[in-house]
């Protein structure tokens, strides 16, 4: 269903949005990943100076008959992305307009994703998250398997509380293999120690792109009169007039914004901020035009 | 400037004050459920910025509810009032029928002014008030020279009061605002109507308030704070005073006293006269000249300068070659002041040959040291007929033989106890204004004279007498009084009778005497009196508490002797009686055993004598006279002229502005208006004349003001909210 309504909706919106940008993504689905990491392949890439520890089976004997120098067979490796589309579904994410949660935005968001990188034949792996890891699925390159990912996002509800750091902390040790992390979530838990767990998730090889999903009401703070907010999760309620609270809430959401958005490119990391009234493909096709899209990196 | 609302009914609109708060309130109570996820940024918002939520939120409220109390104020159409001076009596708006009781002061002083005077001016504010009433109202009119006259009832006929106020004419008679306050209170009663007005119409000078009177404003103060119907504060009246405008540039010179340097004035013998003239005001006063006058003939004249604020004598002397009655009266002339009634003062007195003294000696004959032969000898040393005293000695068992009235001055020394006719005719004596000297001594009977002379107080005695003192060495003269006019010749005089002692004397008992009513003139180093004065109806009794005597001092040896006890029995006989010198208001009073008598007035008409009593006694009497001036009483069958004396009030003379303050203190919670002028009055009392200065409109604009600003704020702070309405239903 997710997969149907992503084809639909969402790849055809991308080809309404012009030719430019119809031409990036198409890129993409066509293009192959360049690894940089040069090991034993049957493509030979170059030569190097020798280092000191370099396995003494890559020497080029001939080159050093020659020319009396040690260098090192340098061969080109073409291999396949592996992603992991890290989805938060914590209590938070259940907050929308008109039944249309963040959750749901993220689910297509990482559908959308994951149907993208799997046209390119990459690898494709989802981690559910709240508080913890509640489930993890390893990227696998079959479309059986992204299916199954598939599923498995459309069936997670949203509850628990955010613990995102934690979280990421906790994946960064749990994917072995050098990867990519792309992040949906709403993003409200501490800010410092969210970009300390990306940093973490960097040092362990993997880059990572950063997309914050809110809501208008987030955003806008659009309400009126005396409400009692009653948190998502389970984080007490907060009575207050909303027309007195508008502008200092703004202010406090702007700075929440600007401190991840700096603290994410400061580290390299692609930061998208995406409002659930927005539409999906307009999202997709800003974030992958971007200046840093780590997506058509060769690696 | 008053304040006032001239559309009061509105005023519970002010209520809608309320109204921002009640809806704050109800919107506070409205509270929606929002499931929300960002809570944790919500939670810290309100920790960081508790203090300013909180002020944004009543800054708003302060400012609707103060918009909303503008548009309302202005809504009752508040307005300042034209100038009338109020204290603590609330408007002067009436609400139903009104009480009126017109106090009018028509003292001396409301003759005073320029071209219009002040009594002209109260007339027409009087008629103002008057205006004011509404047909059915009461209203009374109280004069001051008459407010002791029987009052009549209340009149329902305006046109009356008015007439009635258009005949008053002024007076010379001092003014006194308690007594025609007090009056006017009392005559309220008379009224039907609840809601009484006490209108004191009155020149707006300071004389006649009397502040001093501190007990009987304490009185007048309460009365007017208490409702006729008790209980009922609403119907407590109101005191209004209404005066001519003030005037700053009243300027007025007066003759305030006539003084003759001696007690009593001898014939032959030259005295001087002086008069002492003030100048009050800011006006330059030239070419003066003042007049001495005696007998009403001008005797001197001469240039007199004072400058204004000053207090200068015009000093005279003249010799009266005549016994018998006589004027004197000092003009200034040229003064062209506002008050010219006060620029002349006249004094009658008598001139002496002889001054009647009865000596009544208990010691007659024992021996020339005892009794009072030093006494006789002091005042008649000459024994040829030139003495001004003329001395009749007697003794004590013989003054029943004797008329009293004939004498001016009668001496007791160390007599006994006396018979109830003989005691009954001295007091009646010493109260019809006689003069009496008593001496102690050793036939002194302290208990009969405690019992018959002084009676606790009451008899003719100053005080009752005490202890008796004696000591062998001898008590020493400590202090002299030359405050007392008798004693005032050792004034420079520190040592009198201090090489004399007195060996034996009473001490006394003041506690059943007013303090001030008795004068010691003598007192012994110890304090105790040795002489004491104290005024008895319209006589003197100085009591000496030692003898006159050598029998218990040796004072009559000493140099005072003489001129104390001469000074005394002057003092003693200086008051003529009936008295001569008088003031507007009173009638004159002359005893004479002539039935051919003729008077008459300044102005040379007949005034009209009658047959009447005075102090018990036969006499002829006038009425009551209200102008100023020397009054002339001719006996047809000796040919002798008797002067009777009539002058304004010093009081009247001090123009001076009553202070807004003192009238406060006065009249204190009570509560008074001033009204100053016939507008004022006009406008006070009728809402239509007014002419307020209202201020609506500036309070619709300060409240659309603040709607503007509330506004603004509420837009501040709902910044870029796209629709309210929306978001509230979109609200999850």
């Amino acid at each position: 269903m997710l997969l149907q309504r992503v084809q639909e909706e969402i790849l055809q919106g991308v080809g309404r949005v012009g030719i430019a940008a119809r031409h990036a993504v198409e890129s993409l689905l066509s293009g192959q990943h360049r690894s940089l990491h040069h090991g034993l392949s049957v493509e030979f890439a170059g030569h190097r100076p020798y280092i000191p520890g370099d396995d003494l089976r890559h020497l080029d004997w001939m080159v050093f008959a020659r020319t009396d120098r040690y260098n090192v067979k340098v061969f080109e490796e073409e291999t396949h992305m592996r992603a992991t589309l890290v989805v938060d579904c914590s209590g938070s994410m259940a907050y929308g307009r008109s039944g249309k949660t963040k959750l749901d935005y993220a689910r297509m968001l990482a559908a959308t994703l994951g149907f993208i990188m799997m046209g390119q034949g990459d690898a494709v792996g989802l981690a559910l998250v709240d508080s913890k890891v509640r489930e993890l699925y390893p990227p696998r390159g079959t479309m059986g398997a992204f299916l199954n990912i598939l599923a498995r996002l459309e069936d997670t509800p949203a509850g628990g509380e955010t613990s995102l750091a934690s979280v990421l902390d906790s994946l960064a040790e749990r994917l072995q293999r050098r990867g990519f992390v792309i992040l949906i979530t709403d993003a409200f838990d501490d800010v410092n120690k969210v970009l300390l767990s990306l940093r973490h998730l960097q040092h362990r090889k993997q880059d990572v792109m950063v997309y914050m999903v809110n809501d208008p009401d987030e955003e806008r703070f659009s309400f009126s009169g005396m409400h009692e907010f009653v948190g998502l999760e389970g984080d007490g309620s907060v009575q207050l007039d909303a027309d007195r609270a508008r502008e200092y809430y703004r202010k406090a959401m702007a700075e929440h914004k600007e401190t991840l958005a700096e603290g994410c490119t400061a580290n390299g990391i692609t930061f998208e901020s995406c409002s659930t009234d927005e539409d999906l493909a307009m999202v997709i096709v800003r974030s992958l035009t971007g200046p840093a899209v780590n997506l058509r990196r060769n690696r | 400037m008053g304040f006032d609302f001239l559309n009061i009914s509105l005023i519970g609109g002010v209520a809608a004050v309320a109204v921002p708060v009640v809806v704050h309130m109800v919107h506070r109570r409205r509270i929606r459920e929002v499931h929300w996820g960002a809570n944790r940024l919500l939670v810290e918002l309100i920790r960081n910025n508790r203090r300013r939520l909180f002020i944004d939120q009543w800054l708003l409220l302060a400012i609707r509810c103060l918009a909303v109390f503008m548009v309302a104020m202005a809504l009752t159409r508040p307005a300042f009032m034209p100038k009338y001076d109020s204290v603590g009596a609330g408007a002067l708006d009436r609400k139903g029928r009104v009480a009126a009781v017109i106090l009018f002061d028509d003292s001396a002083s409301t003759g005073a002014g320029r071209g219009i005077s002040s009594l002209d001016k109260m007339k027409k504010l009087a008629v103002a008030y008057i205006d004011s009433l509404d047909k059915g109202d009461e209203v009374s009119v109280i004069l001051l020279s008459q407010m002791d006259l029987l009052q009549s009832d209340p009149l329902l006929d305006l046109d009356a009061a008015r007439s009635l106020v258009g005949n008053i004419k002024g007076t010379s008679i001092a003014s006194d605002v308690p007594s025609l306050l007090e009056h006017g209170l009392e005559q309220l009663h008379r009224h039907l109507i609840p809601r009484g007005e006490i209108v004191l119409v009155t020149d707006g000078f300071v004389g006649g308030w009397m502040p001093e009177l501190k007990e009987r404003w304490q009185s007048i103060r309460s009365r007017l704070a208490e409702s006729k119907f008790s209980g009922n504060n609403e119907f407590s009246p109101k005191f209004i005073v209404l005066q001519p405008e003030d005037d700053s540039t009243v300027s007025n010179l007066s003759v305030s006293r006539i003084e003759i340097n001696r007690l009593v004035v001898p014939a032959n013998k030259n005295v001087s006269i002086i008069a002492e003239i003030r100048h009050r005001g800011p006006m330059v006063a030239h070419n003066m000249w003042v007049q001495l006058e005696i007998d009403g003939r001008v005797v001197e004249a001469r240039p007199f300068v004072i400058e204004p604020g000053e207090t200068r004598d015009a000093a005279f002397s003249h010799t009266f070659a005549k016994a018998g009655s006589h004027s004197i009266r000092v003009i200034i002339n040229g003064a062209h002041d506002v008050f010219p009634q006060d620029d002349s003062r006249s004094l009658s007195f008598q001139v002496h040959d002889k001054i009647p003294v009865l000596l009544v000696d208990g010691s007659y004959g024992d021996s020339k040291r005892k009794g009072l032969e030093f006494l006789d000898l002091a005042l008649a040393p000459y024994r040829d007929g030139r003495d001004l005293f003329s001395i009749t000695r007697t003794a004590f068992s013989e003054l029943s033989q004797f008329r009293l009235y004939d004498y001016r001055v009668i001496i007791l020394g160390d007599v006994e106890g006396m018979g109830s006719e003989s005691l009954a005719e001295l007091e009646k004596f010493v109260v019809a204004g006689g003069g009496l000297l008593v001496g102690l001594g050793p036939k002194s009977d302290r208990e009969l004279i405690n019992r018959f002379w002084a009676r606790g107080g009451d008899g003719f005695l100053p005080c009752s007498l005490s202890d008796k003192r004696e000591k062998k060495s001898g008590f020493r003269i400590g202090s002299v009084n030359p405050s007392y006019p008798a004693l005032s010749f050792l004034k420079n005089n520190a040592t009198v009778g201090s090489d004399c002692s007195i060996l034996t004397y009473y001490s006394l008992d003041t506690s059943l005497v007013n303090t001030g009513e008795l004068s010691t003139l003598l007192s012994l180093h110890n304090g105790d009196p040795l002489l004491v004065a104290r005024k008895r109806g319209m006589g003197m009794c100085v009591l000496s508490t030692t003898s006159l005597d050598l029998a218990w001092n040796d004072f009559p040896l000493t140099p005072y002797y003489v001129a104390i006890y001469r000074g005394i029995v002057s003092y003693l006989a200086s008051d003529i009686l009936p008295p001569r010198n008088l003031t507007p208001g009173s009638p004159i009073s002359y005893i004479s055993s002539s039935e051919l008598l003729q008077a008459e007035g300044p102005d040379g008409l007949a005034v009209p004598l009658m047959q009447g009593a005075w102090q018990g006694r036969r006499a002829y009497r006038s009425p009551v006279i209200y102008d100023v001036g020397l009054y002339r009483i001719q006996e047809l069958t000796s040919d002798s002229t008797v002067y009777f004396s009539y002058n304004i009030p010093a009081i009247e003379s001090k123009l001076e502005p009553m202070p807004d303050k003192m009238i406060e203190s006065l009249v204190g919670s009570a509560g008074y208006s001033r009204l100053r002028g016939e507008d004022a009055v006009r406008e006070a009392f009728n809402p239509d004349e007014r002419k307020p200065v209202e201020f609506w409109d500036k309070l619709v604009l300060a409240g659309i003001l603040l709607l503007f600003i509330e506004t603004v704020v509420s837009r501040v702070q709902s910044a870029d909210l796209p629709d309210h309405e929306n978001a509230q239903e979109n609200t999850p």
